[in-house]
């Protein structure tokens, strides 16, 4: 007996007073089945007095709406209802002491006159009017005042339901029941309803009190007639409201207002906000009211709304989406909230004890549930991007720039917080959006001044989302404070209660796992024993894998969508579009070369944290790639801009849409430019043919955009354009000459023939281009473009300069090291400060034309030809330059 | 003719109980694991990465050497190869070691052995098993009525046993450093853990794959994590590396550093047992000196990584070239 009573006391005890420590016995009480199953207990009854609580508080918040919503139906009736109390109790006033003291005041008037007829007349008037003023209120009133009351109720009712039959009869007879569902929880209209139901029971109650006997005093009467003009008057905002019922800026209000009450509930830290079962209860009913918002895009959609209100819905989701994305930044990564997707896990890195359950029972590995923490960021923008195809497909291009405006500051905001997984999930719907807007462009040729304009216009802003999250990104890195961020990552990792908020995801997720890290070891150390120099080591790694990651997002983004949606358009036929997505495709590149050389700054200042101590791996970033790849999508984008160029309107540019064709021809200038100093003789060749005839077209804009003004200043202007063209070949002839370059000669004489042969009149072309350049160069005046080729003829000259071909103007004094064969290059070369690079192409190519022959030769030609020959005799005389001869290319 | 049989002298019964050790490899997985890293790394003297530690009989003395050889030679784990006194010795250091730390500690009679009638300069050291001291006095816990003809071999733990006084001049008993005496105790607590799922887990499901009772999977192997990390925590073993994912690297190195001090402990203590073996044999044979080893780490070594690991001097690469062996 004895011995069994032992055995019962170790079996029931035994866990609790196992042999070893804390954490041995915990583990070793989780061994046994009766642990799991009384902590399956514990749960239920912790659920039930969670679900318990969550009930009240949401009762109570109901009830504080209701308070919310009957006092503002108060105050909205206060004023209303106390006018016609006032005018009543004037009414009583005028009816108790002034028509009285009137009648006396008559009465003694009439006594004082002298005919005796006309004083009886009058006193019969009064004795006529006296008994009206004088009954007082019988029980009587107060039964006619409560029936008239309950009679309003009840009609008021039944009007208010007819007026709701009709409504969910015609609007919501066809809805999904998610959107009936709004109608029905309805919390406004379910206040003034509840007004009106008791205004009607307190009336048929008083009629029965006044049945068995009772009687009402003035108090309950003022009480009374008070609800009854409410009743009336709040019947105006209820009948108002019925017509709201299916507004969609009302609908996605009250839609955002439960979402937000639900996140609300699971971001605070308070007993309800941490129980999974609240979460998961809210996550369901944010879900919920998203089913319904989606339902309401389709509604609208469906029934031909009017573009405001889809633009509404639209701005009600950007507002959603942005307040969202912060407000869920203190919600723990494994909440319930964040909807659960299932997840494989791999046969061969699997736990033992997930490998053993699956080999013992036959099963796979059970998967787990994984929280998705972009799920409603995922919904909202899908909701966006039907708002916008809805709106540019119904042409309400002016209604989506706003909506994608915001839209693009959204990217651009999670860029600058290097939130690498919104801007993906940003960026892949501006590329549905963008797909979707090219497709309606290519088919939308024509259409109004106006329409053109606004389709243009959007196209800009689905284009400039690169660009401007770029941008928005410098900014962060140029203020972002390694020291502090680190050290702030630190703190974070000691002090739970630190907001996770500010940092990146990949620096948070390290701070969450470092979390973990401490709480094992002050299990088992009793103290943190990690230092703050290997946290801070890790901080930094991960912080460099945010930023790079950042960065090579948006240089993907701008890498493969830019270039897809601009042959889109181009095989669309939407040139201007084109035009406009190149344009913003270049600007992507400028702010990405940008972002590239501070991103590798700031890198290289967190590689400063890293302690090989506390870890060899680090990640690798590669700027040299970065510019590679940059480089490579400027040449496509030219490429394209060399395509869609020739096809652009060369009318002149109206103020309201961007000039396409002025841009796309100083942009080729300045590319082919940049070819020459790249030596990228390819890009030059595909180049080149195209600026020629572009030149000519630009020259003949300009004349007609300066038409009204002075013959000199148009002919200085239209001039004026064509020289980048002829600099740009003379540059190609001093390739060929010094560095033998030939490629770039040959494709620029090829150019000019093609160009000349397929005009009409080559010669007088070739007169209008030599005395052109003539007059220009005799006027000594500046232009803008004048300061461009400056910047050019700068560029070249250096690239010269370090080839040995022309001395450093420092060092004038010396000889170069190289001078070309060529005499008309030598002297060019020699006398650089008085010659353009023009003269060289009017010289060696275009006055050399059969065609040209009979043509005065410009001034600054003429002289670089004679120092030519006087170069070419002293050489011939032996009297050499005193440098080494130039024999050949380099 | 025929060679004389010589014959082992033996004050203690060389009864060998069913001990511990032969039964943790199935009971106490993690127990088992343990003991066995601890031992293998302990007199490491077949390192190919560093110079070769070891053992040096001083002053050197090549008959006391032979009689350590022939002494130690059940212990010889290198057998079939050429026996040397580093692998003797290093195979009765590991096999003690082993009996230390799953046994709480380790007892060995230096027991001459008899040619014929008279003594030889021989001695056969052989492990003691149910030793107790107390008082001074110590006593040999034997079955109840031991049959000469089952010694040595295993047989099923007996119910009944009863203690026999034993000379302490032979008898050499091993105990763990103060510091971690406990630990065969604690590590007993690791033996709940022996299965990788509980058996009620495995009979947990229904038959459309959820649990009849909810079992946290992820809690049950943190908690059993935990388990095996306090239980360790003074000698600072890695568990195996069962932990890894919920530590820091700096924490497991922290770690490595207190299970190298932890080894050179034991080994100390090891050391100090066989040098006592051969003053018992050296007082027979007219020898007197000990055995040293060399080219192992040192606690002023293990000090000196520890401040490095501090300021963030010595990395994991770095720590692993200098204790590897």
């Amino acid at each position: 007996m004895i011995r069994r009573s032992i055995r019962l006391i170790q079996v029931t005890i035994g866990p609790f007073v196992h042999a070893g420590n804390l954490w041995t016995r915990k583990a070793a009480r989780r061994q046994e089945l009766d642990f799991w199953v009384a902590r399956d207990w514990v749960r239920r009854v912790q659920f039930k007095v969670a679900t318990s609580l969550f009930l009240r508080r949401r009762s109570f918040n109901r009830g504080v709406t209701a308070t919310r919503v009957v006092g503002s139906i108060i105050r909205n009736l206060f004023w209303p209802v106390l006018r016609a109390a006032i005018a009543v109790v004037l009414l009583v006033w005028i009816d108790s002491f002034v028509l009285p003291a009137l009648l006396e005041y008559l009465v003694g008037i009439a006594h004082t006159f002298p005919l005796e007829s006309v004083a009886m007349q009058m006193e019969g008037i009064l004795n006529w009017i006296r008994p009206i003023t004088s009954d007082p209120p019988s029980e009587s009133t107060h039964e006619a005042l409560l029936a008239t009351g309950a009679q309003i109720a009840g009609v008021i009712l039944g009007l208010y339901f007819a007026a709701i039959s009709v409504v969910a009869g015609t609007a919501y007879g066809n809805v999904p029941p998610e959107l009936r569902a709004v109608l029905i929880e309805d919390s406004i209209g379910n206040a003034y309803l509840k007004l009106v139901a008791f205004t009607g029971g307190v009336c048929l109650f008083g009629l029965g009190v006044l049945a068995l006997g009772y009687t009402f005093g003035a108090f309950s009467t003022a009480a009374i007639a008070f609800l009854g003009a409410a009743l009336v008057l709040s019947f105006v905002a209820l009948g108002k409201r019925v017509f709201q019922f299916l507004d969609p800026e009302e609908v996605t209000k009250s839609l955002l207002r439960d979402i937000k009450n639900a996140l609300n509930s699971v971001t605070g830290k308070g007993l309800l906000a941490r129980d999974s079962a609240i979460q998961a209860y809210n996550q369901k009913i944010a879900e919920q009211r998203l089913d319904a918002w989606d339902e309401m895009v389709s509604v609208s959609i469906g029934r031909s709304q009017s573009p405001s209100a889809l633009k509404k819905i639209g701005l009600n989701t950007m507002s959603l989406l942005i307040g969202y994305s912060e407000a869920k930044l203190p919600i723990p990564k494994d909440s319930r909230w964040f909807q659960s997707i299932p997840k494989h896990s791999s046969y061969l890195l699997a736990e033992g004890v997930k490998l053993q359950i699956a080999l013992t029972t036959g099963t796979w590995l059970y998967q787990e549930m994984k929280p998705d923490q972009m799920w409603l960021e995922k919904r909202a923008v899908v909701i966006i991007q039907r708002v916008v195809a809805a709106l540019i497909e119904g042409g309400s291009n002016s209604s989506c720039m706003g909506l994608l405006n915001s839209f693009n500051q959204w990217i651009a905001k999670s860029a600058s917080a290097f939130r690498v997984r919104q801007i993906e999930v940003g960026f892949q719907t501006v590329h549905r959006i963008g797909s979707a807007a090219a497709k309606e462009s290519a088919e939308m040729k024509e259409g109004s001044d106006r329409d053109r304009l606004y389709r243009l216009a959007v196209a800009d802003v689905i284009a400039q989302a690169v660009p401007h999250a770029a941008s928005e990104l410098n900014r962060r890195l140029e203020k972002l404070s390694i020291g502090q961020m680190l050290e702030n990552s630190y703190l974070a990792t000691i002090d739970e209660s630190f907001r996770l908020g500010e940092f990146p995801e990949k620096l948070r997720s390290m701070i969450e796992s470092i979390r973990d890290n401490h709480l094992f070891e002050r299990d088992i150390e009793g103290s943190i024993r990690t230092p703050s120099w290997f946290i801070k080591h890790h901080a930094a790694r991960a912080l460099s894998v945010d930023l790079r990651m950042t960065y090579e997002s948006l240089l993907q983004v701008a890498d493969q969508w830019h270039p897809a949606q601009v042959e889109a358009l181009r095989e669309g036929g939407a040139m201007e579009h084109a035009a406009q997505v190149i344009q913003r495709g270049l600007e992507s590149v400028v702010k990405l070369e940008l972002n590239a050389k501070s991103t590798a700054r700031t890198l290289e200042r967190l590689k400063r944290y890293r302690n090989t101590a506390a870890g060899t791996e680090w990640p690798e970033f590669n700027p040299k790639q970065w510019k590679k790849r940059l480089l490579k999508l400027r040449q496509i984008f030219i490429k394209e801009l060399v395509l869609v160029a020739p096809c652009l309107s060369t009318d002149p540019p109206l103020e309201d849409m961007p000039d396409s064709f002025g841009w796309a021809y100083t942009t080729l200038c300045d590319a082919a430019i940049e070819t020459l100093t790249d030596m990228d003789a390819d890009t030059f060749g595909l180049i080149i043919p195209v600026l020629v005839p572009c030149a000519l077209k630009a020259h003949q804009r300009v004349q007609s955009e300066l038409a009204e003004n002075s013959a000199s200043d148009v002919q200085f202007f239209s001039t004026d354009v064509m020289l980048d063209v002829f600099d740009i070949s003379g540059y190609a002839y001093l390739w060929n000459s010094c560095l033998g370059q030939d490629r770039y000669w040959h494709d620029v004489t090829f150019a000019w023939d093609d160009f000349l042969q397929h005009n009409i009149a080559p010669e007088s072309l070739i007169i209008l281009i030599a005395l052109g350049v003539d007059l220009y160069q005799q006027q000594f005046a500046s232009s803008q473009r004048s300061q461009i080729r400056w910047q050019w003829r700068v560029r070249m000259r250096q690239l010269l300069e370090d080839r040995g071909f022309v001395t450093r103007r420092i060092d004038i004094k010396n000889l170069p090291k190289c001078i070309p064969i060529d005499p008309i290059a030598a002297s060019f070369l020699e006398h650089w400060g008085f010659h353009k690079a023009r003269d060289l192409m009017l010289s060696e190519y275009l006055l050399m034309r059969p065609d040209a022959e009979s043509i005065p030769v410009p001034r600054s030609v003429n002289e670089l030809r004679e120092r030519a020959r006087m170069l070419d005799k002293n050489r011939k005389e032996g009297k050499g330059e005193g440098g080494p001869v130039f024999t050949g290319g380099i | 003719m025929a060679e004389p049989k010589a014959r082992v002298d033996c004050v203690s019964i060389p009864y060998l109980l069913p001990n511990s050790e032969n039964e943790s490899g199935e009971d106490n997985r993690y127990q088992a694991w343990f003991a066995e890293d601890v031992a293998k790394g302990l007199f490491p003297i077949s390192g190919t990465v560093r110079q070769n530690p070891v053992f040096q009989l001083l002053p050197k003395n090549e008959h006391f050497s032979e009689t350590i050889q022939i002494a130690f030679a059940p212990f010889d784990w290198n057998a079939g190869s050429r026996r040397t006194i580093s692998s003797v010795l290093s195979g009765f250091g590991n096999r003690t070691a082993y009996r230390l730390l799953i046994g709480g500690s380790a007892t060995v009679e230096v027991a001459p052995i008899l040619d014929e009638n008279a003594y030889t300069n021989r001695f056969m050291v052989r492990p003691v098993d149910g030793v107790k001291s107390f008082a001074g006095l110590m006593r040999q816990w034997i079955p109840w009525n031991p049959q000469p003809n089952l010694a040595e071999l295993e047989i099923p733990k007996p119910t009944a046993q009863r203690p026999i006084r034993i000379p302490s001049e032979r008898i050499v008993r091993i105990l763990l450093p103060r510091k971690y005496q406990r630990i065969p105790q604690e590590l007993k607590a690791l033996r709940h853990f022996r299965k990788i799922v509980p058996d009620f887990a495995l009979d947990n499901f229904n038959p459309d794959g959820s649990f009849k009772v909810p079992v946290d999977f992820a809690e049950l192997s943190a908690t059993k994590h935990r388990a095996v990390a306090s239980t360790t925590q003074s000698t600072g073993w890695d568990g195996r590396g069962i932990f890894r994912n919920e530590v820091t690297g700096h924490y497991m190195m922290r770690r490595f550093l207190r299970f190298e001090e932890f080894r050179i402990r034991l080994r100390e203590a090891v050391l100090s047992a066989i040098n006592r073996i051969l003053a018992i044999m050296g007082e027979k044979t007219e020898f007197c000196g000990e055995v040293t080893i060399h080219h192992l780490p040192t606690l002023n070594k293990v000090e000196a990584s520890r401040r490095d690991l501090a300021e963030g001097k010595l990395g994991y690469s770095k720590m692993v070239k200098l204790y590897s062996y």
